[in-house]
């Protein structure tokens, strides 16, 4: 078929049936695949009503023209949902060999409603679609369970994506493993669990046709030639993943610290990828489909309570998480976490910020040594980390309510400590800056997914190509940095491949490469406009649960604390300076000012009625 | 004679050597259940990766193996290869390889082995970390005594 797309599969886990269709060539041109299809499918299947740990939550995977393909980084896979964490929109991306398998069966997406009567795993296979009972599985850990799902298929080439023991205990932000990879945010591991769901493992036997095959070649060719003598793409990414951007970010004065009461750490160089690399603690690398970056690490823990602990990762947002916003330098105990966090099946970066605030509210004497289990959940101590995680993941003792993610916890506990609870629409924010970066902290409050770094890219102001300081100009940057992030999403490719090559904004190359794909011919206009349709309809999913301009801003603390010391000091979001941004971003997306809801006319402009 | 040296400490398992090959074998298409060369996963959190490709034996099992005597070789390269109109497709050269490097899939006629892409392996020209080369077949041993000394 034309573009290479193939069927759309629909699962119905209740009664156990299956449908699939051909992809509408017209839908396609319309939302171009993964974060298009996923948004549009999610949205057409979901209502304001449904509960997201409800039978008629729909969990849709998909991936795009790219995957299956040798264009570097077209590895990844997204799933979306109604996040249990913030009954909103989530997407969320993982790399690995899931969509190349998937793409290979023969689909471009899959729809999943229902859920199953007793725990099961569900296997496709090509055209065969098949359940099978996971009793034995419920409960055990995300590697095991995937070694055992292969051993029962009595097939390594299978890519099975699982559920630990938080998805299964409906922890808020619980993620969903394949390989050593995680879709990690929005609680998509806890839809798995509420549906019974252990696993979907997934095989395929098919060709992979593009539009264009020779013209796709020598593009491809000629793009992995410049990405090999890139700086960060060719060599210091393979040697440290994204650890570096502990360095980079610290040394700025950027790097969330101490619940972000501070955003400079004096230890950082501790758990910086060079320290790690020094104390030889790397012991091997790992890649996704086609990928030449090869940044998915594997790093062994050496001393004391953690030593032979190995973990793919942690890569800089978990360094981060488990890190700096803990203020914690023990690279070992680093790697340990990020082990555990994976088998248990829960995201890392939602976690660490959640621990944070918990150590802020015991220092500030709003929760009490007995309030913690007997925990000294205390800034620093790296030796509370894993006993939280697993906590959490089991719902034991404090876990239970800490299992809700911050925003819930912060209510329920109250006295103040909302004002101290890091996330943007209930999601924990990743590790980059909202006060250091004007743009990111404005790219923040608007993202559909909430505290998440993959709407708006940091890159742009953290180089200095863009002064980091002034507004002026960033409603327009953060909009042109998403439509990127946005057409990223649905081919579907990976930013650390994506970003150095094709840079900020979305350009006459994306078109390029798109049209060789899926022989659509699209200009750069076109592609501008699917970008902002299928942003807009992630924004009208949120706009039907009610979120308007008053759910568009920070956590408190970047509103209203100045960063205290460092490189940064002096510099937060005011809120003037918010608004003054949110206007002329609304009014450059053709939003509504008032209320930033999409009105009717942008809707039919955009072909979304 | 040049043969493909594996070095398995370097293969990410990215698996474009599997795409490229079947890109190359298939004809305008992406398969890479369709490849001569394939990686093989290993490990708890499937860390080790191994590429496994025809070796081009000097006294190949595959071939004696063969009951038609579909393996001829190449003069130009030396690659063992399979005789299109010869082969049954039976299946037995797969079983007697002692690699695992011959390939059977279902909508194939003809098991799948590598062939040399005739002197210039497309699975070599795009393996980033260059974890697999194509070198003089004196180098054998050599690479693994190099690192030994190092």
């Amino acid at each position: 078929m034309y573009g290479g797309y193939k069927r759309i599969l629909k699962i119905d886990l209740t009664n156990e049936t299956v449908k699939s269709e051909l992809t509408d060539l017209l839908f396609a041109r319309k939302f171009l695949g993964g974060n298009g299809f996923g948004v549009k499918l999610l949205y057409d299947t979901v209502t304001a009503e449904t509960d997201p740990l409800g039978e008629d939550n729909a969990l849709v995977i998909v991936v795009g023209p790219a995957n299956g393909t040798i264009f570097p980084g077209a590895a990844i896979t997204g799933i979306m949902t109604k996040s249990p964490l913030n009954g909103l929109f989530i997407d969320s991306y993982m790399g690995g060999h899931f969509g190349t398998e998937l793409k290979s069966a023969g689909y471009d997406a899959v729809v999943i409603t229902g859920k199953l009567k007793n725990p099961k795993f569900l296997v496709i296979e090509n055209q065969s679609i098949n359940f099978y009972d996971a009793e034995d599985l419920w409960g055990l850990e995300t590697s095991k369970t995937q070694i055992k799902i292969k051993e029962k298929l009595r097939n390594p080439e299978f890519q099975v994506a699982c559920i630990g023991p938080a998805g299964e205990n409906l922890v808020k932000y619980a993620s969903v493993i394949c390989d050593t990879r995680a879709w990690g945010r929005g609680g998509i591991g806890a839809v798995f669990g509420a549906k019974n769901l252990k696993a979907i493992a997934v095989r395929g036997d098919g060709d992979i046709e593009i539009a264009d095959p020779d013209g796709f070649l020598k593009f491809t060719t000629e793009s992995l030639e410049i990405m090999k003598k890139h700086p960060a793409l060719g060599k210091a990414i393979p040697s440290m993943g994204s650890t570096g951007s502990i360095d980079g970010n610290n040394s700025i004065g950027i790097l969330g610290t101490r619940n972000w009461q501070r955003e400079t750490f004096e230890n950082a160089w501790k758990i910086s990828g060079n320290a790690m690399l020094e104390q030889n603690l790397r012991i091997g690398h790992k890649a996704c489909s086609s990928c030449i970056a090869r940044s998915a690490i594997f790093w062994k823990a050496r001393c004391g309570e953690y030593a032979g602990i190995v973990s793919r990762g942690p890569e800089y947002e978990t360094l981060y998480a488990y890190g700096s916003i803990l203020e914690n330098d023990n690279p070992d105990s680093i790697i340990a976490a990020d082990r555990l966090s994976d088998e248990l099946g829960i995201d890392t970066m939602s976690t660490g910020v959640v621990i944070a605030w918990v150590m802020e509210c015991f220092e500030k004497g709003i929760l009490t040594a007995k309030d913690i289990d007997g925990l000294d959940v205390v800034f620093g101590n790296h030796k509370i980390i894993l006993d939280m995680i697993r906590k959490i993941a089991k719902r034991e003792g404090i876990g239970d309510i800490l299992a809700e993610g911050v925003k819930v916890a912060s209510e329920r506990i109250g006295k103040g400590s909302n004002e101290f609870a890091i996330h943007v629409k209930g999601l924990e924010l990743a590790g980059h800056t909202a006060r250091g970066l004007k743009g990111m902290g404005l790219g923040y409050a608007v993202s559909s997914r909430g505290g998440s770094h993959q709407d708006t890219r940091p890159g742009a102001e953290r180089s200095g190509k863009l002064d980091r300081a002034v507004i002026e100009g960033k409603p327009e940057h953060v909009i042109k940095n998403q439509r990127m992030t946005t057409i990223g999403d649905s081919l579907i490719l990976c930013r650390r491949h994506a970003e150095p090559f094709f840079g900020e904004y979305l350009s006459e190359k994306y078109v390029e490469l798109i049209n060789l794909l899926t022989g659509f011919n699209l200009d750069l206009d076109e592609l501008n406009m699917i970008a902002d349709r299928i942003y807009t309809l992630e924004r009208m999913f949120n706009c039907r649960e009610g979120i308007t301009r008053k759910d568009d801003i920070l956590p408190p603390r970047f509103m209203k604390e100045p960063i205290p010391d460092g490189p940064s000091k002096g510099m937060f979001m005011r809120p003037e300076e918010l608004d003054m941004m949110l206007d002329e971003y609304y009014s450059l997306r053709g939003w509504d000012i008032k209320t930033g809801i999409p009105p009717q006319e942008k809707l039919i402009e955009l072909d979304l009625v | 004679m040049k043969k493909i040296l594996v070095d398995s400490e370097k293969c990410s398992g990215c698996r474009i050597c599997e795409s490229v090959c079947s890109y190359h074998k298939l004809g305008n298409k992406f398969n890479r259940k369709k490849a001569a060369i394939k990686i093989v996963v290993e490990g708890e959190l499937g860390e080790n990766n191994t590429p496994v490709i025809c070796r081009h034996c000097k006294k190949a099992k595959c071939s004696e193996a063969c009951p038609v005597e579909a393996f001829y070789q190449d003069e130009k390269t030396g690659a063992l290869v399979i005789d299109q109109n010869k082969c049954i497709g039976c299946g037995l050269c797969a079983e007697a390889c002692p690699f695992g490097a011959i390939y059977l899939h279902e909508e194939l006629s003809i098991p799948l082995k590598c062939d040399l892409c005739g002197g210039e392996p497309l699975c070599v020209k795009y393996c980033v970390p260059t974890a697999i080369t194509y070198e003089d077949e004196q180098r054998l041993g050599a690479l693994r005594r190099e690192k030994g000394v190092q």
